[in-house]
């Protein structure tokens, strides 16, 4: 098979697990924090609310820089 | 004499029109050439190059979102995509058996490059631009653009070197080494010629790219036309109807004009109405008009970076198409601090450039 093609197919299979791994990852931690609630502890439950905000912003603010600075 | 295959890729009839002046130049240099497309592309080629050996060459379908949602559906198409390009080398691969060829030149068409024959990929997007929130693919898609061009000998940008007078923006910046090792700039390809008429034309609209967007637009435009003054004719760009109306004293709608009638049109205008396709823009850079409103297919991350683009360079004014309000976005686009382009060199010189520079050294 053509080196082009068989490439490709490597690169979509890797997206693809990537966006389920995202997905599933999504689902377990938004689960963890469901569950957390439920028994009562809200602190830990805002310590991970608390880390999925630093990480977003982190992960915009990546991207801001990497725009800012011509990388992407 | 040598012996040219160009394959334009069939996604609108941008990439077949902005490859007549190469053909053009070709067979003004006394070599062959073979054309290699499919659909509207290679129905274009053929009326205009009727002496060139012509050969039905499937491409892939675009994958134009039937919403706004182009990215999701996008994403969908890519393993039929895939499935597409595979099919595209075996088919090049039969094309080559049958003929010898001195060089390749795909306009787009990923599958179409071989190891045993020079080829070159024209593109006007070496980067993509898609929303923040999507960066780790845009850097994803950086390299692997990367990586196809190094299937190619010259990766070649119809615009100018990145810097202030850049027509593409971000998109036509280089990304990765091996593809600034390939890039060459030729400045803008457009089969659309300056002419030496009068602007008596005050308003041209031109309707086009994928429905049903086209359509939306066309409703949306045709709403609103009655509110601004002067002479106008707007270009439906659906080939299927064939009348003309005439609105008013002033208005007149033409479904669908030939490319010739639409240079003829462009030249007369004193402003233009358009998307914000790369194809229009260089047309518009080519003609020198400096007044223009662009409308952005929704979705289309590349027309949308555009449309931005241009507003933050202070060259045109862009209007989204679900908050155009025509009277006064013309009057915003009609203000000074609104340049137009800067001056660029012409496709003639250009593709006489790239000639001596790229592809003499193939062919002579």
């Amino acid at each position: 098979m053509d080196d082009l093609v068989i490439t490709g197919v490597l690169g979509l299979i890797g997206l693809f697990i990537a966006a389920i791994m995202l997905l599933l990852g999504i689902f377990v931690i938004a689960g963890l924090i469901v569950a957390l609630i439920v028994k009562g502890e809200y602190g830990v439950a805002s310590v991970i609310v608390l880390s999925i905000f630093i990480t977003g912003f982190l992960y915009i603010e990546t991207g801001c820089w990497l725009h800012k600075t011509d990388r992407i | 004499m040598a012996h040219v295959l160009v394959s334009p890729l069939n996604w609108g009839l941008g990439h077949a029109t902005r490859d007549i002046p190469i053909i053009q130049n070709l067979l003004d240099h006394h070599h062959d050439v073979t054309i290699a497309a499919a659909g509207n592309a290679l129905s274009v080629l053929e009326q205009e190059f009727p002496d060139c050996r012509s050969i039905h060459f499937p491409d892939y379908p675009a994958p134009y979102s039937t919403s706004r949602f182009f990215l999701p559906k996008f994403a969908v198409s890519l393993p039929f995509m895939l499935k597409a390009i595979s099919d595209e080398r075996k088919n090049l691969n039969a094309i080559l058996t049958k003929n010898r060829y001195d060089l390749i030149i795909s306009d787009n068409r990923l599958g179409v490059y071989s190891s045993k024959i020079p080829s070159v990929f024209i593109t006007h997007q070496l980067h993509y631009h898609l929303p923040i929130i999507f960066w780790p693919v845009e850097l994803l898609a950086l390299v692997m653009n990367g990586y196809l061009h190094g299937k190619f000998r010259h990766v070649i940008v119809p615009d100018n070197p990145p810097g202030a007078q850049a027509l593409a923006g971000k998109l036509s910046r280089p990304g990765t080494d091996e593809t600034k090792k390939r890039v060459y700039f030729s400045g803008i390809l457009t089969s659309t010629h300056k002419r030496d008429i009068g602007q008596d034309l005050d308003f041209l609209v031109m309707i086009s790219g994928p429905e049903p967007q086209r359509k939306r637009l066309e409703e949306i435009l045709l709403r609103q036309i009655h509110t601004i003054k002067g002479t106008s004719v707007i270009l439906l760009g659906s080939p299927k109807n064939h009348d003309i109306q005439t609105r008013s004293d002033n208005c007149r709608v033409i479904p669908y004009a030939s490319t010739r009638e639409k240079e003829y049109l462009m030249n007369r205008a004193k402003f233009i109405i358009c998307r914000s396709g790369y194809t229009s823009i260089m047309e518009i850079a080519e003609l020198g008009k400096n007044q223009a409103l662009f409308i952005p297919t929704p979705g289309q991350t590349e027309q949308e970076y555009l449309s931005w683009y241009y507003e933050k360079k202070g060259w045109f004014h862009s209007q989204n198409q679900y908050r155009l309000d025509l009277l006064e976005d013309i009057r915003i686009a009609h203000q000074p601090h609104y340049t137009g382009f800067p001056v660029v060199s012409r496709t003639e010189e250009n593709v006489k450039r790239l000639y001596d520079e790229v592809f003499a050294y193939y062919l002579d």
